[in-house]
């Protein structure tokens, strides 16, 4: 019962901050332009779901976060185990790879939009640049953090190649390459949306902009819920599996 | 499930070889090949480089680096204030973790950039905007980091400040600061790149000046040669910021080990 105190003031906290919100939008305190109340924020977006608009919007960010992310994961899990097998070649990409973590992908968008043109295609290339790196880079140090002792017990038993992979590296790793594709899946889903919101024709990121420059401040509030909605339930689907994976190992 | 393994920062020892000078030209060549084989779509590294030296001898380029660095700068020192502060609290008080650490950790998840339209009604498009928006996003894994590193921190150093009678200040500057320093400036790094990160991806939506505001005009001209002369300082100053912390961190490492 105790335990369940921190979540209780929580939740009311959160419905606290809710209600205040709803108040502020019907008190007008602020201008209707700027601000709605909450009521009116899910109104008009049970409104747009039920008249169809939000469902292509939704689906094409979905396809271009997990194209980029799928992409991400079949090279860079690759790569980084190739660093892992190459020392020298690592510590020649170290820098780089280290600072491209933090490096405004997004900086890349024009060029991928004068490449490919307005569409799918400049979205997946850009989110993907950025989602790759954690993932080479996570796969790298998880490999690199597999006790050598492994791989003699394996040499003891005379494993081939593939049953060293699928036995020692594959189990010893996934905790590790896991984090880093937790993060590239965030990475790519924020990023969609980011590049969405600055310069596309759908996408959910594109209604929110949409609604912000056809001063429809209801719609644009309704798309940021949605959008807010979907990030915090990936989290903490990940999280639960991250979790899971490290007790099993244990 | 640690706070810490959600915001991670991987830190390798690395050390630049010459094989890194040969990757760094290798990748000039390529790019070199990359503007002959699509001449409309990519300037070659000269042009860019010529651009960019325009860019400053001219000074077209001054006001609008200056935007952009200046609210990054500013963003990202009140985040530094906030996330430590908030960060030692929630660290200290365990009932304030146990109910904002989740809120937090989702917060950092969420795409933080769409909320910058409700900035800019509520603030206007210009520089306070750009430090809010910036500071929305450099503050979450501040806080997270701050409250991650208090809460390991070895309790006999708590007991040995309270056996000396140590005032708040003593405890904070003699005790909490320096035990926290290593993962703050894992934090810092990330926070650093987050800040220009949100300052670039807002100057795209929307902005009067800035760098992202000059990548946009270059895009829609496609005036080439500028757009790498600032995608090249983009990636200049983020090499250059995160190698600096990083030797910071690898010298606060030393004095640990």
């Amino acid at each position: 019962m105790h335990h369940m105190v921190p979540l209780l003031v929580r939740t009311g906290l959160i419905v606290v901050f809710v209600l205040l919100l709803e108040y502020v939008g019907q008190s007008r305190l602020v201008s209707s332009s700027t601000f709605v109340p909450v009521s009116d924020m899910v109104r008009s977006l049970v409104s747009e779901i039920l008249r169809g608009r939000v469902t292509p919007h939704f689906v094409r960010t979905a396809i271009e976060a997990a194209s980029s992310f799928s992409f991400a994961v079949i090279l860079g899990v690759p790569f980084g185990a190739i660093l892992w097998k190459c020392s020298g070649l690592a510590r020649a990409f170290e820098p780089y790879l280290v600072s491209l973590y933090s490096m405004p992908m997004v900086m890349f968008y024009p060029v991928f939009l004068m490449i490919f043109g307005l569409g799918i295609f400049p979205i997946i290339a850009v989110t993907f640049v950025a989602a790759v790196i954690p993932v080479v880079l996570n796969t790298m140090i998880g490999l690199s953090q597999v006790p050598e002792v492994f791989f003699k017990l394996a040499r003891c038993f005379r494993l081939n190649r593939w049953q060293v992979f699928a036995k020692v590296v594959l189990p010893a790793t996934t905790p590790f390459v896991f984090a880093g594709l937790r993060i590239s899946a965030i990475y790519s889903l924020s990023l969609t949306i980011a590049t969405e919101f600055i310069l596309a024709d759908t996408g959910i990121g594109h209604r929110v902009r949409w609604g912000y420059e056809f001063y429809l401040t209801a719609e644009m509030y309704g798309y940021i819920m949605i959008i807010i909605i979907s990030a915090v339930l990936l989290n903490i689907g990940l999280t639960r599996g991250e979790t899971a994976l490290r007790k099993e190992r244990l | 499930m640690k706070a810490t393994q959600l915001v991670r920062m991987p830190f390798l020892p690395m050390k630049l070889v010459p094989g890194s000078v040969l990757v760094g030209i290798a990748i000039l060549i390529f790019w070199l090949l990359l503007s002959i084989r699509f001449v409309q779509f990519v300037a070659p590294p000269s042009q860019a480089f010529t651009e960019l030296w325009l860019g400053f001898s001219e000074g077209w380029i001054i006001p609008h680096a200056q935007a952009t660095f200046t609210s990054a700068l500013i963003g990202f020192g009140i985040a530094i204030v906030g996330g430590v502060s908030i960060g030692l609290v929630l660290g200290v008080n365990t009932f304030l973790r146990n109910v904002f650490e989740p809120v937090l950790v989702s917060g950092y998840a969420v795409p933080k950039i769409i909320l910058f339209p409700i900035i800019i009604m509520f603030v206007g498009i210009g520089m306070g905007a750009q430090v809010v928006n910036v500071f929305i996003h450099a503050v979450f894994p501040l806080i997270i980091l701050t409250t991650a590193a208090v809460r390991e921190i070895e309790p006999i150093y708590i007991k040995v400040g309270r056996c000396f009678n140590a005032s708040p200040i003593d405890f904070l500057s003699k005790i909490y600061l320096p035990a926290i320093a290593l993962p703050l400036v894992v934090a810092l790094r990330l926070a650093f790149s987050l800040s220009i990160v949100s300052v670039i991806l807002a100057e795209l939506f929307a902005s009067k000046q800035g760098l992202g505001r000059l990548l946009m005009q270059a895009y829609v001209v496609f005036n080439m040669p500028r757009m790498y002369a600032i995608i090249l300082l983009l990636f200049s100053v983020g090499f250059v910021g995160n190698l600096l912390l990083w030797i910071l961190e690898k010298r606060l490492r030393t004095v640990a080990a």
